[in-house]
């Protein structure tokens, strides 16, 4: 990474946030009431408080109940170190002398608020950290319920109960600005440099990022340590801006308010905290209006409540979920238009290149049965040659169920669409161990003999790959030949640091979130079958075309899914060595699923193999380069078929 | 020894409505996956119920079907309404629902009844002590160590001879496998919510009981408690809900008992700290969560 350059443009993204809070400031000072006013500098003070919670739970992903122990811990420490010697008298009249005299200045109150916290959060994280992420959780709802004890009953220093009053007020609507956009700059370096960015990969994965090198347990010292001396200082300026308190504030209504705001805004981003103060602030505000004149007690609470269930109904991980807003702003139309006018907005993403047609050859249906179950199949061409195409979780869309790929097998002769169990009109099956990519070589085999076909080139991309694979090592001499595109032969692939489903990579965690929203309706399965076909292919003028033309079987998916990263996980790179007929690999350049080194690695195993590489192509080399991959498949099946041809001559 | 068995005493009557507790929320997580904030809300249904009826002259016994009912048809709606559309939210997302439940609820009282407490009447008999040699006793212990006793039993009763029952043990041990063996999801939820509820309106007669009164926030302290105990007795197993209620009352018996006055307000921090202590060697809880059962 290079630093300096993420240093930049982070700070350059952090103006979408500064700016306006500046405007707030400004429009705030000159026009507001002052009750509107305290609105306005408590709302600046919280968002110190929010986005240092925010730069622990969000980049961990450990909810944390305990941070406001140290907002109270900041606040204490400043009022005692703020207040005149005098008006420490009246609240906590049996100081240490050396305590009773001390009064320092504002800055270095807020400095040595920060440190105590720090000091604090070194102690008990120490601890912490240790701890499995469900128990963590609970030490640090310990954590606020002990310090909440410890502020009310320990009398000589902080009041007990009563608290403490006569905190001179030194904060000015500047000074929370500026903390504010302390808070600001600092949460959203730590997210983007790589003491975060490791810290939000162990989010995504613990065990996965600990296992390529990252210190998982120092990461989120690190993380604990910096908001809680986040949370001191937001403490300290809350202190001398409000000038009195007790220990009730630094209790549960406190971090529900404070979560509140962090979870409605999202609380994977720093974007989405600012937002989701400034909304939870704003709807408070208006709602305690109306509660003033129609005095209805609570209803400001109820209706803040409704607000977040609603909110979380709608959006379940807040407002903005995803990118911080200047990352979205850099990948939207809308830049592309201010910087180069309409034509460049309208245009696809990548190249400006028409959609290439699509399959022109019409499959038709037939039902296959087999022992046990019913195979839906799907039949087009003729001639010598008989290929056999599938793909593992995909629902085949008639009356091209091979897409692209189905097309450049028709051609050369007669091409059979598998169609697994679960999907189209073959057999269903809850069971999900006959929904793997072993049954489905095992279904095939069970259709080519039920068909009464003597040997077929079996084919597959991706995960239809794999089950070709299966279907190779397991049935030989059945197997005329192997067309592979895009496919591994072992599960080392998730771990590949190109390949979209490693937790480490950053895009991982959409086609994660898209998987874990499928619920079995239709719209869930787009969704993520649009998330995964965005980032697996190069050539994006034809993402639509696939989407529409793509259906998936979930179930299939999570089946096969755990038939790879089974115990022990799913690995024929041995065995490869035993293939013997002519294979072809091919595979994009760019391929962000099965990296182009895992076709690599077969070709190295397999005797005589050919790999032909696209470099115009990520993972669907048979929609982004058509011509080339017909001509490529067409080329080899015609010379697999001229043999036959010949012995029918002789 | 004498003191300790007094102790002992003491910690069975505590710890039996910290059970209660523990055992209603430790149902809905095991199956779910989901802490119920508003769990201490279904207390507070259950005695707001019991002095709606006293002031309409229903006799004490009478009160105790309404609540419970009143209860579990609350934690029921809970569900319908707040709960099932989030099925597939995140842990977190499911956590702040319930907060904010719960907050909704407490102030509905708030808005609709009284933000100030309000008293409840008990049987007087509640008050009397029975003295066994030199150990006391008073009612309200032994009818709260009594109730919560019979209550287990049944419990366990019908979570292992019943259909239903067993449907609800499978769940809580792997719910998709349970589903596939043609469990209906919605009602094994439902049941647990149904469950939860009407433990929790057991709770809240000793709870009520024990202060003599009711307000709208008396459900946080309950819920806070039920919390810690299945926390110790590890999330998730019902049996462990039981066991860190037990513990839990002990933990605080003992050290009421042991601390010097001094330090007796801080005797909840003392409390958490042995709680985080626990959690760091035993971070699945005390009775770790097997695969064989878990009651």
């Amino acid at each position: 990474m290079n630093v300096a350059r993420t240093v930049r443009r982070t700070l350059r993204g952090t103006l979408w946030l500064t700016v306006p809070l500046a405007a707030i400031a400004i429009l705030a000072d000159a026009f507001a009431a002052p009750a509107d006013r305290r609105v306005v500098v408590n709302f600046l003070i919280a968002l110190v408080l929010v986005l240092a919670m925010q730069s622990f739970s969000g980049n961990s992903g450990i909810l944390s109940f305990g941070h406001v122990a140290f907002m109270g811990i900041g606040a204490y420490t400043a009022a005692l170190v703020s207040m005149a010697p005098l008006d420490k008298e009246l609240s906590v009249p049996n100081l240490p002398p050396w305590l009773h005299d001390l009064q320092l200045p504002f800055l270095p109150t807020v400095l040595l608020a920060a440190a105590v916290s720090a000091f604090v959060a070194l102690a008990v994280g120490g601890a912490l950290v240790r701890m499995r992420e469900n128990a963590m959780v609970m030490a640090t709802f310990g954590i606020l319920v002990i310090f909440f004890v410890i502020f009310q009953s320990w009398n000589r220093v902080t009041g007990g109960v009563a608290g403490l009053y006569g905190v001179p007020s030194r904060v000015t609507i500047w000074w929370a600005l500026g903390f504010a956009v302390f808070a600001v700059i600092v949460t959203r370096l730590y997210r983007e440099l790589p003491v975060g960015l490791k810290l939000r990969a162990s989010r995504e994965d613990a065990l996965a990022a600990a296992a390529l090198g990252a210190d998982v347990r120092r990461l989120r010292l690190v993380a604990w340590v910096l908001s809680a001396s986040l949370m001191g200082i937001g403490g300290a300026v809350w202190a001398q801006y409000n000038l009195a308190f007790g220990p009730q504030q630094f209790s549960f209504d406190q971090t529900f308010s404070l979560l509140a705001m962090l979870v409605v805004g999202g609380l994977a981003n720093v974007s989405g905290a600012v937002l989701g103060a400034f909304v939870v602030t704003l709807a408070t505000e208006v709602v305690r209006r109306i509660e003033d004149n129609t005095h209805i007690e609570g209803l400001t609470a109820i209706a803040i409540a409704l607000t977040i269930l609603i909110v979380l109904r709608v959006r379940p991980s807040g407002l903005i979920a995803a990118q911080e807003l200047d990352d979205a702003y850099l990948r939207s139309r809308t830049r592309r238009f201010l910087l180069d006018g309409a034509a460049a907005a309208l245009a696809p993403v990548r190249r400006r290149r028409a959609a290439p047609p699509r399959a022109t050859t019409p499959f038709s249906s037939r039902l296959v049965e087999i022992p046990g179950a019913t195979i839906e199949i799907w039949e087009a061409g003729s001639g010598p040659l008989t290929s056999v195409y599938q793909h593992a979780y995909m629902d085949p869309v008639g009356p091209f169920p091979g897409g692209g790929f189905g097309e450049a097998l028709v051609g050369p002769g007669r091409t059979i669409v598998v169609v697994p169990r679960g999907a189209g009109r073959s057999s269903d099956s809850p069971n999900p161990r006959l929904l793997t990519m072993s049954q489905l070589a095992d279904d095939m085999e069970a259709v080519r003999r039920r068909l009464g076909v003597e040997q077929w080139v079996v084919a597959g991309w991706s995960t239809g790959g794999m089950a070709a694979l299966i279907y190779g090592l397991r049935y030989p001499e059945a197997t005329q030949a192997l067309v592979l595109s895009g496919t591994a032969p072992s599960y080392r692939f998730f771990e590949d640091p190109d390949c979209l489903y490693n937790p480490l990579n950053p895009v991982a965690w959409r086609e994660e979130e898209a998987r874990n929203a499928l619920d079995g309706s239709h719209a869930a399965s787009k969704r993520w079958i649009r998330t995964v076909l965005s980032l697996s292919l190069h050539d994006k003028s034809v993402l639509d075309d696939l989407v529409e033309h793509s259906d998936i079987v979930p179930e299939r998916l999570m089946a096969v899914r755990d038939e790879v990263l089974a115990d022990p996980p799913w690995n024929v790179e041995a065995e490869l060595g035993s293939i013997r007929c002519p294979t072809l690999l091919l595979c994009g350049r760019h391929d962000t699923q099965c990296p182009l080194r895992w076709s690599e690695l077969i070709h190295e195993r397999v005797a005589g193999s050919e790999l032909v590489v696209f470099e115009d192509s990520n993972h669907f080399p048979f929609e982004e380069e058509p011509e080339r991959f017909r001509h490529t498949v067409a080329a080899f099946l015609e010379d697999i078929a001229a043999p036959s041809r010949e012995t029918t001559h002789a | 020894m004498q003191e300790a068995i007094q102790q002992l005493i003491n910690a069975l009557s505590l710890g039996s409505t910290y059970a209660l507790l523990a055992l209603g929320l430790a149902m809905v997580f095991s199956i779910l996956g989901l802490i119920n904030f508003a769990h201490g809300e279904l207390v507070t249904i259950a005695g707001y119920t019991m002095y709606l009826a006293s002031e309409h002259g229903v006799p004490f016994v009478g009160q105790i079907p309404l609540a419970i009912a009143a209860s579990a048809l609350a934690a029921i709606l809970m569900e319908r309404l707040a709960f099932r559309p989030l099925r597939k939210a995140s842990f977190v997302t499911l956590i702040f629902t319930s907060f904010a439940l719960s907050v909704i609820i407490q102030n509905l009282f708030v808005a609709l009844i009284s933000p100030r407490q309000k008293g409840v009447g008990f049987p007087s008999f509640f008050d009397d002590a029975y003295h066994f040699g030199p150990y006391t006793i008073s009612a309200l212990q032994l009818l709260t160590t009594v109730s919560c006793a019979a209550a287990l039993t049944l419990l366990t009763a019908f979570l292992r001879h019943t259909n239903q029952g067993l449907g609800m043990l499978a769940a809580s041990q792997d719910f998709q496998v349970t589903r596939l063996m043609g469990i209906s999801a919605n009602r094994v939820i439902a049941l647990a919510f149904a469950l939860s509820g009407a433990l929790a309106a057991l709770a809240a007669i000793f709870i009520s009981a024990r202060r003599g009164t009711v307000d709208p926030f008396m459900g946080f302290n309950p819920v806070i408690k039920a919390f810690i105990a299945s926390v110790i007795g590890g999330l998730g197993s019902l049996g462990g809900a039981v066991t860190g209620g037990f513990v839990l009352a002990a933990i605080e018996v003992t050290l009421d008992a042991t601390l010097p006055n001094g330090a007796a307000p801080f005797r909840d921090a003392f409390s958490l700290l042995i709680v985080i202590a626990i959690l760091y060697w035993r971070p699945e809880g005390i009775l770790r969560r097997s695969s064989e059962g878990t009651l």
